[in-house]
């Protein structure tokens, strides 16, 4: 089986601090309006008791991109190690790509006409770093992996998460344990 | 709004598409006109797909890139349907060039390719749209409803066209009101359904209703056409709708098709994170 890079989402320590976000939008200079990394609260009762949960989720470089089978003019690569990139330059800010992922990822500049999304900072991991956001995370709540070798144990989805069987998305998750009050 | 060159060019092309295909089924019923009025009908049908094809260029964020949208018909509806319009239009050339004296077996299959590619560009794109991250689109619904926009206003506008320079008009007026009354169920059908879902289907049904333009749309498209035009089918003396009534009829569909498409692209509701269906 093929390397399938994504990202881990450990929920249990994820404390919704918003530096992944920041630390993304900082490193690829991103505009005002865009975010790439998003922290979303995962609904109160999805546990049976109200709780504060996060997750934090960027582009899931899913094993079926529906971005890529959109895109008219093949701005998106998936490539031999998982990560779907997007090609800017090839771009020509149609939306269809929007339209088509099911986890809101791409996201339209209004400044650039052109799209964008997560790219795994596949740059930083070919120097043998880690992505942006997974070293600003102060509590290790994210981190890149290859779905081919983690084997079981993991989540594919959260509560809130769109159905994993639309694209197959290269993320797991580990959920959060609730601390039952007595 | 941000929709609008996709609203005319779906519309437009969606005319453009049943005009051709009633023009061609009349012409091979031998029911049509002079090679003159064949001729400025077939210019007609053409200008208004390029303007079509033109609108739709604005959606972009690069217009002046267009041509790569292209690229990609391997996997992207957006790419085949391109390919399939820019067919269409180029037999339309040949299909304009046909409408001359002694040309009549030419035309007709010319007009037949034409058609079919007219007919698949629009099922190409209706299928953009059909989407699993759109779950109230991610059925059948944009093929059916993108054709029925053609089927209900193709033969009226080739209606109307022959009505002004034709005396021996061809009763194209009468398909108006009974698709009228097919897609006004359908409507209500599919809406019915979206509301018996749950999460986005329900959502999205809601968004319908509650559009402040959606009483006009049924107005327009649905309700107009029926109320004018179906009483001339029970008339005792077979007294047709005269010309400006037809036109007029036309004239508001078009608007409510309009309206109806907007109402289209403003009302989904997308698969988000936490929208739990
Ligand atoms: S999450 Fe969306 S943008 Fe990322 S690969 Fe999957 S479909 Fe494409
Ligand atoms: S907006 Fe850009 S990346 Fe997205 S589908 Fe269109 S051309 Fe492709």
């Amino acid at each position: 089986m093929g390397t399938k890079m994504g990202f881990m989402v450990d929920s249990n320590r994820c404390i919704g601090c918003h530096s992944c976000s920041m630390a993304c939008k900082n490193y690829n200079q991103l505009n005002p309006d865009i975010v790439w990394r998003t922290v979303y609260d995962i609904k109160e009762d999805a546990y049976g008791q109200p709780t504060r949960i996060t997750m934090s989720l960027a582009c899931n470089h899913c094993e079926e991109p529906a971005c890529k089978e959109a895109c008219p003019t093949n701005a998106y690569e998936k490539r031999a190690d998982g990560i779907v990139i997007h090609h800017e330059e090839r771009c020509i800010g149609c939306e269809m790509c929007v339209y088509a992922c099911p986890y809101n990822v791409p996201q339209f500049d209004k400044e650039k006409k052109k799209v964008g999304k997560c790219h795994l900072c596949y740059e930083r991991l070919d120097e043998g770093l880690s992505p942006a956001c997974v070293s600003s995370c102060p509590t290790q709540a994210i981190y890149q992996i290859d779905v081919s070798t983690i084997g079981d144990g993991f989540e594919n989805s959260l509560p809130g998460f769109p159905d994993p069987k639309i694209t197959k998305p290269s993320v797991r998750f580990i959920k959060p344990s609730i601390v039952k009050k007595l | 709004m941000h929709e609008l060159p996709l609203v005319i060019f779906t519309v437009l092309s969606q005319i453009a598409v049943g005009a051709l295909f009633t023009m061609w089924i009349v012409d091979l019923k031998g029911g049509i006109l002079n090679v003159k009025l064949g001729k400025g009908l077939a210019i007609s049908i053409f200008a208004l797909a390029t303007v079509a094809i033109l609108a739709s260029i604005f959606h972009l964020g690069h217009p002046l890139q267009a041509y790569k949208a292209l690229l990609n018909v391997q996997t992207s509806w957006l790419s085949r349907e391109i390919w399939l319009f820019s067919l269409m239009l180029l037999t339309m050339i040949g299909y304009i060039f046909t409408w001359s004296e002694g040309k009549e077996s030419q035309r007709r299959i010319v007009g037949a390719f034409s058609s079919l590619f007219g007919l698949i560009a629009v099922m190409a794109s209706a299928m953009i749209y059909v989407l699993p991250a759109m779950p109230a689109w991610n059925n059948f619904s944009p093929i059916f409803f993108f054709v029925m926009t053609g089927v209900l206003l193709g033969p009226l506008y080739v209606g109307v066209v022959l009505y002004f320079f034709d005396k021996e008009s061809l009763n194209l007026w009468k398909v108006a009101p009974l698709m009228a009354l097919v897609y006004a169920m359908s409507s209500f059908f599919y809406i019915t359904v979206l509301f018996s879902g749950t999460g986005t289907l329900a959502a999205t049904a809601d968004n319908i209703i509650n559009h402040p333009m959606f009483v006009f749309r049924g107005l327009l498209s649905w309700i107009i056409p029926v109320v004018v035009l179906l009483p001339f089918f029970f008339l005792k003396v077979k007294k047709k709708p005269a010309m400006m009534l037809v036109a007029i009829v036309f004239i508001l569909a078009f608007a409510g098709e309009i309206i109806g498409r907007e109402i289209f692209y403003n009302t989904i509701v997308e698969l988000d994170i936490n929208q739990i269906d």
